[in-house]
């Protein structure tokens, strides 16, 4: 054996440029396949690329880190100027069993609840005791409930609370919580929401290399990402250059003009469904 | 070209061709003039062989190996420089961790950081060397190398090339050998270089002249 514990993927597989994350290919975005909890289901965009872009432009070439904050500084940015994704999430998978794969995903959630194991998408927690559902931090907003595949519809606290109304297809949200009349950790029923999600940021951590790393945006992005990092670069001390900054500060402003438009092209925007809260 | 002809032909063009008054002088003189040029960039690429040059005995352009195991976090390493460094020429990996062909499924990079990247890394984690980033920096008669978490445990090495700074004392007792000390074929210097540090060794020893007349 060498002494070469990390990965033993190639290369070639590592920077291939179409790589996409493959865990984040879960039926309904659930990202129960894999150990990401972005649920973006698009086409992911490899940072190793994207750095590429950014480092050609510049005489000086930035380190990993740097290009990394600055990236996630824009992706903020888009997340709140432009807007967030739509998504439908499965958050638990209907059946009581589960692929040993389902549950790696869950580790974390073994000191809580054992028999949860599986059952519920990663940072998706449900209390048993309330009945409820706690939102992960990156849903924006909370739109629709569907238990196999039926809608159920919103209503008033006391009314999910009232003892009586305990096989009705309601639901009520508060904060962070989504209550139910029944205990959706019990019962095999698949539960699917439709949220506003924000655009996750680059992370890297031990064993999970920042070259690895995928932008989980959708591609057409890519230029904007690619000119809003640029111009921040183009203003900090090392980096700086009028010439880069002024060049790439037209092209964002363009790009960011022309995807505020087709963004209604590109997602449904779902105007005849009133969404029931927003926070 | 031999030592000992340097030193004649400096000689020469003072008119003391057989050193009488700067027998002393002339050595030293010839040494600085050298050191001189090489902080001043004042030499080409190819006038200067280095140790990994076959022939040369005494290169002036040699190199010290630092050698390490990466091994889990623990991922800051320092070296106390050699005594003999007058200029860091080059930094670079060694061996298999090559930027031209990696042998490994990683290909690793390696950079320079500021004293004040230096500093402010301890808490700004965008600073920090991530990927297959190794950075170094040198100061304080020590080489510092940090290297990312995530480059694979194993040996690293990594080849610091530097000018030793030219010594007459050195080279006054390698040229007491028999054959005398050759500075082309022994030290690595080419001709032109060479005959460029006479110039300026006659130069600075005639403005000495000089200025004792004046």
């Amino acid at each position: 054996m060498s002494e070469t514990t990390a990965s033993v993927t190639s290369a070639k597989q590592k920077f291939a440029p179409t790589s996409k994350g493959s865990s984040q290919r879960g039926p309904d975005g659930s990202g129960q396949t894999g150990t990401s909890s972005s649920y973006y289901d698009g086409s992911s965009i490899p940072f190793i690329e994207f750095y590429q872009d950014i480092i050609g432009t510049l005489s000086v070439q930035p380190n990993l880190g740097i290009v990394k904050r600055e990236l996630n500084k824009v992706i903020h940015q888009i997340n709140d100027e432009i807007g967030l994704f739509d998504a439908m999430v499965k958050v638990t998978i209907g059946s009581e069993t589960s692929t040993i794969d389902g549950i790696t995903t869950q580790f974390q959630a073994l000191s809580t609840n054992i028999d949860q194991i599986g059952r519920f998408a990663l940072d998706w927690y449900f209390d048993s005791d309330t009945k409820s559902v706690k939102l992960p931090d990156f849903v924006s907003e909370f739109k629709q409930v569907y238990v196999d595949d039926e809608e159920w519809e919103s209503v008033p606290y006391d009314v999910v609370k009232d003892s009586e109304n305990s096989s009705e297809k309601i639901w009520h949200q508060t904060g962070r919580f989504v209550y139910f009349p029944v205990d959706l950790a019990g019962v095999t029923k698949t539960l699917r929401v439709r949220v506003k999600m924000m655009y996750p940021g680059v992370r890297d951590f031990a064993g999970y290399s920042i070259l690895d790393s995928q932008i989980y945006l959708p591609h057409h992005y890519r230029i904007l990402l690619v000119s809003g990092v640029l111009m921040n670069l183009a203003v900090i001390k090392d980096y700086k250059d009028p010439d880069i900054y002024a060049h790439y500060k037209e092209l964002y402003a363009t790009e960011y003009l022309a995807l505020v438009k087709k963004k209604d092209n590109i997602q449904s925007t779902y105007e005849n469904i009133s969404f029931k809260y927003t926070y | 070209m031999l030592y000992d002809n340097i030193k004649k032909e400096i000689g020469k063009r003072l008119g003391d061709p057989f050193l009488d008054k700067y027998r002393a002088l002339v050595g030293n003189v010839f040494v600085e003039s050298l050191g001189n040029m090489l902080k001043e960039d004042d030499y080409g690429i190819n006038e200067i062989e280095s140790v990994d040059s076959e022939t040369v005995t005494n290169p002036l352009l040699t190199k010290k190996t630092y050698s390490y195991s990466q091994v889990g976090l623990n991922n800051t390493k320092k070296f106390q420089l050699e005594s003999d460094v007058f200029i860091v020429q080059d930094v670079l990996f060694g061996d298999d961790y090559s930027n031209i062909s990696p042998e490994f499924d990683f290909v690793p990079t390696l950079k320079e950081i500021s004293k004040d990247t230096q500093r402010r890394m301890a808490i700004e984690d965008a600073l920090k060397p991530s990927g297959y980033e190794i950075f170094y920096i040198i100061n304080n008669y020590s080489i510092t190398f940090y290297s990312s978490a995530e480059i694979p445990n194993g040996k690293i090495n990594i080849d610091m090339y530097y000018f030793k700074a030219p010594s007459n004392d050195e080279w006054s007792t390698l040229n007491d050998g028999s054959d005398g000390l050759n500075l082309e074929t022994s030290v690595g210097l080419s001709p032109q270089l060479i005959q460029r540090a006479i110039n300026r060794s006659v130069m600075h020893l005639s403005g000495v002249e000089q200025g004792e007349k004046e």
